[in-house]
């Protein structure tokens, strides 16, 4: 039993999902190597470690075929983002490790931006790489005039910190590969848009599976991977609309009609982006009170609003939108964290003040 | 054309967030273990808005814009708190601050010696012009 | 009320009630009353015994079919409750009465409420006075029920408990070492014995197949039995009657039992305790009689032990000491006539024994409470004007312990002199063995004159000696103390002629109306034995007013002339010297022992204690202070979680 769940449990880590586990191990072991010890190794052997996670990573995650503007603005914000992220734990020098962060929350906003979430990226921006960090800055100098301290090229159990780091990592990766994971949906989006490309009806009708047995299979195929993307009704009923499209691309098939087999293809197209947009996402509850103000709500039905591609358009006054939300739906809210901001600036100051005269 | 899928953008939010764990977990200056806090909670704000988009409304970004207000109060009562700290024993270290450990627990102190600091090479300097060098005293004169 | 099954449990519970009393209400608020629920207690035991005794002469007595003992069904009282019961063991509180137990009842409790009476007086100011009676009660209580058990576990347990009030008593001064190292002799000489009493209780029950231990049972149809076991059992009871009744060898602790209060020592080890043992033999009669070479071994460490006994006695100076040995001696004739087959005669000396030496040690106590305290005889002389009842009292005592003829003492030891002659000349396999007996016991009777009158010749004739001690002015006791004296010297005077030799109504009731005696005779007149016995008595007494009245310095000269014997004699044989050197190299296996107790099972349970601690110190360095670690065990914690949730 337990040489069964070891070789089980081997085979998914290192087999079916052979890249992901190596690229955590390639991570971890740069990590390990790059943070600080009074006796460091290499910083080249660190570099090249994290170079070839990143790389694992990305094979992993990569799409052939998206040259365009926005996964590659995706995929550079990220490699900077987890870079940067990278240098500022293994900094010695903690000035250069807030300069790091910096460069971190740049990245994270230009995601964010890559997100519809222009007002969200410039207060990010103002907040935190504008005051959070200056004020770090500063307590550094008061402190630390002198740059890395006796503390600073020391670490506290880097070894079991890294391994904890990056199982939790791990898991976590697992967890929404499994989850979010799109790739068979993708691959089966492929193949629908290879035959839709194809010119002549006898490709067409061969495009799907050159037998009725390998088209069967396919069709098999893709109810399952539709039906593992959640437990949701919608999901389910898209499923059962496969089985509704077939029931008309069947005797299109037969009788080699090309426009109704590409209306078919059409619509097995519209279910397989539904199914990607609705992958691993929770029921919606149906009772609460929402408001429309910000973005259609979830308890309303997915033919409510504006689509593309399968994903839902955010609205393009994002900041109008954004304030209506938050002054209508987060009233309450707004209100409890302004004063939260009060109580800390005043604490900040209680606490921290020196009342003239007494020793410090 | 693909957009770039959710999968993605939550893994990049992960990643942010286990290395601001392992920061946190690992280093010892306390402005460095904050900061690592705050890229755990970038990390989640990737994620938060990530799934805002892809619902296609704009509650995630509420809730990111909360954590940020939220993110700036704990860091200036943090600031201050390390502040208070730093008065007590002139360091930014952690390890410093054990006594809360078990009675009979001998405190952890660093084996490593570090290695010695290089020692700074002065400078050369020249001797200034214009000044005659001291001659030693003549003592004969034959 | 005075129904006979009540009575049988009334006699060893009042008791009981009232030692419990004494010890709870007795030290703050019954204080100098403290005697009043023991007198009363006792006495009533003492009503209801007599009540039971009448009561057995209702039954019909057993019938003996020529010799054939019959199947145990001679009727007696019984009543029972159930102990407890585990699986075949059923065991019960049994009491039950027949001939041998209601004799002895109205000894114990008669005797024991006239010297109750007596210790009123007798422990009058002393701080320990609650305490003195409620182990007094304590131990009638254990002695009545020991004679009452219908089975031999109940009275194991009693035996104990009568041995327990003894170590209570005895160290009843606890704070002088010697009365406290002397009572731990005493339990522990007769733990000796209990341990063989012990394993014959087992063979007893082992023999038994559907196991029981009821006298009923075990004593039914005893031919049925093996030989050899049977004879060991016998044997292994008789050890368990050694330790108790001060035997070779382990009569030790009989003398120094002298450290007790005197009224301690004529109850307990004069009239009552001592005398379980010869209880006991008397009570498994039926298996006695069946084992020849047992009997004789009674009867040899019986004569022996008499002998030895009046050897040390006659040399000793403390009146208490000379007392204690003749106990002994006269323990040792009981057995000698259990041992010869003379049930009847055996127990009627313990009757008749009770009422002297009770009296003689009461007598003793008197003539301390006198001599402030003083008990060397050679301190003091010349009494008999100043206390007058006491020299009346103990003269009839000493007279009667003698063999002075028609005294109660003449006829009980007459029948056991009687019964061995019986069997020398009655042709047993022994016969040549019993000769021997009979001449020794003989002798012994002239010794017991002899050290008897020695005593009494000291304490109260010669010139008068009051030691300062007393104020150089002897008083008598107090009534309370001279009652009891004249009623038990009235007894000793005239019990035995009443009930016995012309009557034999003692040994009637006695055989008849107790189980399994079927086979035991009733004692014979023989008319040449008397006249020689009462002749070594005379000559003793005789000798002894020669010695000491007469001529006073003649024992000093003796002693001289006869130095080796004398220092023997005075040094009681050196037989504790002797047990000192063969138990010293047992302190090595002791040694063994307490280094077992002391370091593998004191071992194991500090260990066990550790283990708590040992844990502890394994997750302590968890807490280390440091924040990073902790959150390091959180994100560990976390990690494993998710993993498991993961699968």
């Amino acid at each position: 039993m337990l040489v069964a769940d070891l070789a089980s449990t081997f085979h998914y880590l290192f087999v079916a999902n052979g890249l992901y586990t190596f690229a955590l191990c390639a991570g971890a072991a740069a990590v390990y190597l790059l943070l600080p010890r009074p006796n460091p190794y290499p910083a080249l052997w660190g570099a090249v470690s994290s170079g070839l996670s990143l790389v694992l990573l990305g094979w992993q995650m990569v799409r052939p075929g998206s040259l365009a503007p926005e996964p590659i603005l995706f995929y550079s914000f990220s490699v900077l983002a987890i870079l940067g992220g990278g240098f500022l734990i293994t900094q010695r020098n903690p000035a250069r490790a807030a300069l790091a962060f910096a460069l971190v929350v740049l990245s994270s906003c230009g995601l964010f931006l890559l997100l519809a979430a222009p007002f969200l990226m410039a207060a990010t921006i103002i907040i935190y790489a504008g005051a959070i960090i200056v004020t770090f800055l500063f307590v550094l100098m008061l402190a630390q005039q002198e740059g890395p301290s006796d503390a600073d090229q020391r670490s506290r159990e880097p070894l079991l910190a890294t391994i904890a780091g990056f199982a939790l990592l791990g898991v976590l990766l697992f967890t929404l590969s499994e989850n979010f994971g799109t790739d068979n949906l993708r691959s089966l989006l492929d193949r629908i848009q290879a035959a839709q490309a194809k010119e002549t009806a006898e490709e067409m009708a061969r495009a799907l599976g050159d037998s009725d047995r390998e088209e069967q299979l396919f069709f098999d195929g893709f109810e399952k991977t539709i039906r593992a993307g959640g437990r949701s009704s919608e999901i389910q009923n898209l499923a059962g609309e496969v089985f509704n499209v077939r029931l008309r691309w069947n005797p299109a098939k037969q009788a080699r009609d090309i426009e109704k087999m590409r209306t078919a293809l059409a619509e097995f197209e519209a279910i397989a982006l539904q199914t990607a947009a609705l992958f691993g996402q929770l029921e919606p509850r149906g009772h609460w009170p929402l408001s429309h103000f910000s973005g259609p709500a979830s308890n309303q039905t997915r033919d409510a609003f504006r689509r593309e591609n399968g994903v839902p358009r955010m609205p393009a006054e994002n900041t109008a939108y954004l304030g209506r939300s938050l002054f209508t739906d987060y009233l309450l809210a707004i209100e409890l964290s302004g004063t939260l901001l009060l109580v800390a600036m005043i604490g900040a100051i209680a606490i921290a003040y020196r009342r003239p005269g007494r020793a410090p | 054309m693909t957009p770039v899928p959710l999968l993605h953008y939550l893994t990049v939010g992960a990643i942010l967030f286990a290395l601001g764990l392992i920061g946190f977990l690992a280093r010892r200056n306390m402005i460095l273990m904050f900061l690592s806090a705050e890229m755990m909670l970038q990390g989640v704000g990737v994620n938060l808005v990530a799934f805002a988009r892809f619902r296609g409304n704009l509650q995630g970004q509420a809730f990111t814009l909360f954590i940020v207000t939220v993110a700036a109060c704990e860091a200036a009562i943090a600031l201050a708190l390390i502040l208070i700290l730093y008065r007590t024993k002139r360091s930014l270290d952690v390890s410093l601050w054990q006594e809360l450990r078990e009675p009979g627990q001998d405190p952890t102190v660093d084996e490593e010696p570090l290695p010695p600091e290089p020692k700074e090479v002065p400078s050369p300097t020249l001797t200034p012009s214009g000044v005659e060098p001291l001659q030693p005293k003549e003592t004969s004169h034959v | 009320m005075f129904e006979p099954a009540v009575c049988l449990w009334l006699v060893p519970l009042l008791p009981l009630a009232a030692s419990v009393l004494i010890a709870f209400l007795g030290p703050k608020i019954l204080r100098q009353h403290s005697h009043w629920p023991c007198i009363l207690a006792v006495a009533a035991s003492c009503a209801c015994s007599i009540v039971l005794f009448l009561a057995v002469r209702e039954l019909p007595i057993s019938e003996s079919h020529g010799g054939e003992t019959v199947a145990a069904t001679t009727p007696s009282i019984e009543s029972h409750i159930t102990w407890f019961q585990a699986g075949a063991v059923d065991v019960k509180y049994g009491l039950h009465a027949d001939g041998l137990t209601a004799i002895m009842l109205v000894t114990v409790t008669f005797i024991g409420t006239l010297i109750a009476l007596f210790a009123a007086g007798y422990m009058h100011g002393d701080p320990g006075y609650p305490r003195f009676f409620a182990e007094v009660s304590l131990f009638i209580f254990s002695m009545t029920g020991l004679v009452l058990a219908n089975n031999f576990l109940l009275l194991y347990a009693f035996w104990e408990g009568v041995g327990l009030c003894s170590y209570l008593l005895i160290g009843f001064w606890f704070t002088k070492p010697s009365a406290a190292a002397a009572a731990r002799k005493a339990f522990l000489v007769t733990r000796l014995g209990d341990v063989g009493f012990l394993l014959g209780i087992f063979l007893l029950w082992h023999m038994n197949s559907p196991h029981s231990l009821d006298f009923a049972v075990v004593f039914n149809h005893p031919e049925r039995y093996e030989h050899w076991l049977l004879a060991a059992a016998c044997l292994l009871l008789f050890s368990g009657a050694v330790g108790k009744s001060a035997q070779f060898p382990l009569y030790v602790w009989l003398p120094d039992a002298m450290e007790g209060p005197t009224p301690v020592s004529a109850l307990i080890h004069a009239a009552t305790m001592v005398t379980a043992g010869v209880y006991l033999v008397a009570r498994c009669t039926p298996l006695f009689a069946l084992v020849q070479g047992v009997e004789v071994v009674v009867a040899i460490i019986g004569c022996f032990t008499a002998l030895l006994a009046a050897l040390i006695a006659l040399t000793q100076n403390d009146l208490k000491r000379v007392l204690a040995y003749s106990t002994v001696s006269q323990l040792g004739y009981m057995f000698l006539g259990l041992g010869c087959g003379a049930i009847a005669g055996g127990v009627f000396h313990l009757f008749t024994h009770a009422f002297f030496k009770a009296l003689l040690f009461l007598a003793a106590g008197s003539v301390m409470h006198a001599m402030g305290n003083i008990i060397d005889m050679r301190r003091f002389g010349g009494l008999r004007h100043a206390l007058k009842i006491t020299h009346a009292t103990f003269l009839c005592g000493a007279a009667a312990l003698a063999g002075v003829p028609l005294l109660s003492g003449f006829w009980s030891k007459d029948e056991i002199l009687d019964a061995a002659f019986e069997r020398y000349s009655g042709g047993h396999a022994y016969s040549i063995v019993y000769l021997v007996l009979f001449v020794t016991a003989l002798a012994t009777a002239g010794l017991t004159a002899f050290y008897t009158f020695r005593a009494y010749f000291m304490t109260f004739w010669g010139e008068e000696r009051v030691p300062p001690e007393a104020g150089n002015h002897a008083h008598e006791s107090p009534p309370i103390m001279t009652i009891p004296l004249i009623v038990l010297a009235i007894g000793a005077v005239a019990a035995g002629i009443i009930v016995e030799p012309f009557t034999h109504a003692f040994s009637s009731y006695l055989i008849g109306h107790t189980s399994g005696f079927g086979r035991a005779e009733p004692g014979t007149l023989n008319p040449v034995l008397m006249i020689l016995s009462s002749l070594v008595a005379f000559g003793g007494i005789g000798v002894a007013w020669w010695m000491y009245v007469r001529e006073p310095g003649t024992a000093t000269r003796l002693a001289n002339r006869f130095r080796g014997a004398y220092q023997l004699s005075l040094n009681k044989f050196h037989v504790d010297e002797i047990y000192e050197a063969l138990l010293i190299p047992m302190a090595a296996v002791t040694g063994l022992c307490r280094a077992f107790d002391l370091y593998i099972v004191d071992g194991i349970v500090d260990l066990i204690g550790q283990v708590p601690r040992l844990v502890g110190a394994l997750f302590r360095p968890v807490q280390n202070g440091l924040v990073q670690f902790y959150a390091l065990a959180m994100i560990l914690g976390l990690v494993v979680f998710l993993l498991a949730l993961a699968r």
